[in-house]
């Protein structure tokens, strides 16, 4: 596994920017793949995966999509593009299946943030062995701040709203991580890595 | 055991007329004090809905009946009656007068525990409790929907507390008010003009905003007004729809903006002011004189006016009829109205017809009315119908002032003449309401509005005939939907005589369950327009069988239908009662939740519904940040 992990770890993020340049081509058709509840209902399964993918604009494609970049080298470097391919699959339909029971209100929804929360948690788990410390200190301002979301109903930086793209769900975070470390911890056999792996870089 | 609370209406108690979200005991004797009063209001997007609980407590040695009588604001719609049996919440359902009546009669003639619920006039509701048990409490709780005011850039909530007589003027224990306000347009801020001192204010997320007031021996002396402030001024419409299942409700909110020039031509000008005894109550007559002042030194010297006062009989200041408006003319009406004393009783109509002598065929014609309008058998009288059809010739502007004016009244004269009404609060604040009246006095109004949509099917459009729309103004227009999806709204009419054409795109959704407020306003303002008709046309069968129907289906209370609270749910099946009332109730909490738990409005989406994002925020950024950083950071020492 350590030389694996080293290998991957000094090739490009190739499966991250694919995700990346597929969320980009989605804005040109998001109806088509939104997660929406009627859709669903038509058979059309795939919005469980494709929903993160679509954005309301530019603007929330580029915070989304820029975060996703950043934190899928991290974890794609970590485990290899298959395994963290495997591991986006599970999350993407954990959230989404947690969103249409959770949010029973929610009629369609768009976005790599919930992503974004599970590749964090991820990033976070594989990391810990290594740097111990900041992992901690990082792993408890995550938890403080969707504890405070949660409480305060609100973002703890309400000025970086949605704008006119669509209503912020507040619970994407707190799924999104929920679901990241769940499928994390339920694949760990399957993915066949241990965070020891990670100890190569 | 067998539970002993009890609840009906009774239409004969005219003690009640004085009171006000009071309990009084039929035997006689004080009204039962409250132990506490709860009032809850959620505002949103233009609908407002108060939920009041109060506990009353009976400190005598026996159980009580008591009548519970409260005064319903604002063209409200009560949707729900709930009492407390056993320390359980029971809901109350919506029959027919007849059958609830039936239905009560046959349970307490058993000694068992209904309660009924009734209209008794257009404005008061009435439940009679049996019993208050001895050294005990009973917990009421009533719920109604009311549209909030909306006028150039204002919004305005009123909550009526006012007591008539100093014994009902406190709470025994503490007086709660919380208002939680969802707001699609920017805000500027939110005040209360009445309890300025007592209210906290805090904006919680954008376009949401939370206001309170909580006080131990709470004082009932004066009504609650809360005013909010738009950022703009905004022409535009706003669609607010619901729907959960089958055909859809939709609220469109059409607002108008500044964009309109002032009125150039010469007006005459007739005010008609009430100054019957009653007027004296509640410092009545020195707004009403204060708005006369104000606006008639707003008029251009080329205007002409003329002050006519009522009670029984009309005088009129200048008796040969109405004169320009110079600064001389103006000095003198405001010694002629600071002179005025109230008598006497209220009668409408010789003052309506000496008012019809003051206009003259060579201008255009307003007239302004400012009543407390308590002159109640007006709009049964032909001679009162003959003025009406006579409409046309005047513009009626109707000003209620006080909480006990006949608002259907004041609403009929200004609607059958194209003008327009609004009220005067006693708290309120008299400048602010004289400035907006100033501003549709002096702006031309746009008329003949037709409202077609194009896209989505829609029907059972209310109001049936759009009125005539001022500057400043909101206007509200339900409907139901068929289908979905993107729809073309188009407005024609014409301002101060021009043709105009206003159009816009909006999305109808498939699903949209955060707004049920939408689906009771609909079916309150279809009944509304039906007993409208009734009084206008005549009653008829047709008509009461469709209002029984509304009201049954979307538990409204109206003249032909009232609300039975039975003991359990045991009764209601018994009684063969659908529980639809309890169900609306749980969807309208679980959607008043959902909005609480929102950080910001999910009400007002002018082209979406029901569709929501993901976004990474600045909290996580700074985190993702963190990580990124030190692994780089990490990496170089290890290099080093």
């Amino acid at each position: 596994m350590k030389g694996s992990a080293t290998a991957t770890a000094a090739r490009a993020p190739l499966f991250t920017l694919a995700i990346v340049a597929l969320s980009g081509l989605s804005l040109l058709a998001p109806e088509t793949f939104e997660l929406s509840r009627a859709g669903l209902a038509a058979g059309e399964l795939w919005r469980l995966f494709t929903g993160h993918l679509t954005h309301h604009s530019p603007y929330h494609l580029l915070v989304d999509a820029g975060t996703f970049a950043i934190l899928g080298s991290i974890v794609e470097r970590r485990l290899g593009a298959g395994r963290w391919a495997l591991l986006l699959a599970a999350s993407a339909l954990l959230i989404s299946l947690a969103f249409l029971a959770l949010e029973p209100s929610l009629e369609s929804y768009r976005g790599l943030s919930g992503l974004d929360c599970a590749a964090f948690a991820a990033a976070l788990w594989l990391e810990a062995p290594v740097h111990r410390t900041m992992t901690i200190l990082l792993g408890a301002g995550f938890a403080a701040k969707l504890i405070y979301e949660q409480v305060a109903g609100g973002f703890l930086f309400p000025s970086t709203n949605l704008g006119d793209m669509g209503l912020p769900v507040l619970s994407a975070h707190s799924i999104g991580a929920a679901a990241g470390f769940g499928a994390l911890l339920a694949l760990r056999g399957t993915l066949g890595c241990r965070r020891e792996a990670s100890e190569g870089e | 055991m067998m539970t002993l609370v009890a609840a009906v209406l009774s239409t004969a108690l005219s003690l009640a007329q004085d009171t006000s979200g009071t309990l009084i005991p039929t035997g006689g004797g004080p009204p039962l004090e409250i132990d506490s009063q709860e009032v809850l209001v959620r505002i949103n997007n233009g609908v407002a809905v108060t939920t009041v609980t109060q506990v009353f407590r009976n400190n005598r040695p026996n159980a009580l009946e008591a009548v519970y009588s409260f005064p319903i604001p604002n063209e409200a719609s009560v949707s729900n009656f709930s009492m407390w049996i056993n320390g359980k919440e029971v809901v109350g359902e919506v029959l027919e007068k007849k059958q609830a009546r039936q239905i009560y009669e046959s349970i307490t003639a058993q000694r068992r525990d209904p309660g009924l619920l009734e209209q008794v006039s257009y404005k008061l509701f009435e439940v009679r409790v049996f019993p208050v048990p001895a050294n005990g409490t009973q917990k009421i709780q009533i719920a109604y929907y009311q549209p909030v005011e909306y006028d150039t850039g204002f919004g305005q909530y009123v909550y009526p507390l006012e007591a008539k007589t100093k014994e009902f003027s406190r709470v025994r224990g503490t007086f709660k008010l919380d208002v939680d306000l969802v707001s699609g347009l920017p805000l500027k801020g939110v005040t209360s003009p009445s309890h300025k001192d007592q209210l906290a204010v805090k904006e919680t997320a954008k376009g949401r905003w939370r206001a309170s007031i909580e006080t131990p021996r709470g004082a009932l002396d004066r009504d609650f007004v809360l005013t909010f402030e738009h950022e703009r001024e905004t022409t535009g419409l706003t669609l607010v729809p619901f729907r959960n299942g089958g055909d859809g409700f939709f609220m469109m909110l059409l607002t108008a903006g500044r964009d309109q020039d002032k009125i150039v031509d010469p007006v005459n000008y007739t005010f008609l002011l009430d100054v019957s005894g009653s007027m004296g109550d509640e410092h009545k007559l020195e707004q009403a004189v204060r708005m006369i002042e104000q606006l008639a030194g707003g008029l251009n010297e080329k205007d002409r006016f003329n002050i006519l006062t009522f009670n029984i009989a009309a005088s009129a200041m200048f008796p040969d009829g109405s004169e320009p408006a110079t600064a001389a003319n103006v000095k003198k009406a405001g010694s002629f109205l600071r002179a005025l004393k109230p008598k006497g009783g209220t009668d409408l109509i010789p003052a309506l017809e000496a008012a019809g002598e003051q206009q003259r065929k060579d201008m255009t014609n307003v007239l302004i009315l400012l009543s407390d309008g308590n002159a109640t058998d007006a709009e049964e009288h032909s001679r009162f119908r003959r003025l009406l059809e006579r409409g046309g010739r005047v513009r009626i502007f109707s000003i209620g002032i006080g909480n006990e004016v006949n608002r259907p009244l004041l609403n009929t004269l200004a609607q059958a003449t194209g003008g327009y009404s609004d009220f005067v609060s006693s708290a309120d604040e008299v400048d602010r309401k004289t400035k907006h009246l100033a501003a549709k006095i002096l702006h031309p109004v746009a008329e003949n509005l037709v409202m077609k949509v194009e896209g989505v099917k829609t029907y059972d459009v209310v109001p049936d005939r759009l009125p005539n729309f001022f500057r400043g103004q909101q206007l509200a227009v339900y409907g139901r939907y068929n289908g979905d999806g993107k729809a073309t709204v188009t407005m024609t009419g014409t301002l101060g005589g021009k043709p105009v054409t206003v159009s816009t795109e909006v999305e109808f959704p498939k699903s949209e369950r955060d707004n049920p407020e939408v689906r009771r306003m609909w079916a309150w303002k279809r009944c509304d327009e039906l007993m409208q008709e009734n009084r206008s046309r005549g009653e008829t069968a047709t008509r009461v069988d469709q209002i029984v129907e509304l009201g049954k289906e979307y538990s409204i209370v109206t003249p032909y239908t009232s609300f039975l609270v039975l003991e359990n749910d045991q009764q209601y099946r018994q009684f063969g009662i659908e529980q639809r009332n309890a169900r609306q109730i749980q969807d309208d909490r679980a959607a008043q939740d959902r909005r609480a738990a929102d950080s910001a409005p999910r009400t007002t989406r002018g082209s979406g519904g029901g569709g929501g994002g993901g976004s990474v925020e600045l909290g996580f950024l700074a985190l993702v940040g963190a990580l990124a950083g030190s692994r780089a950071w990490a990496r170089r020492r290890k290099a080093a």
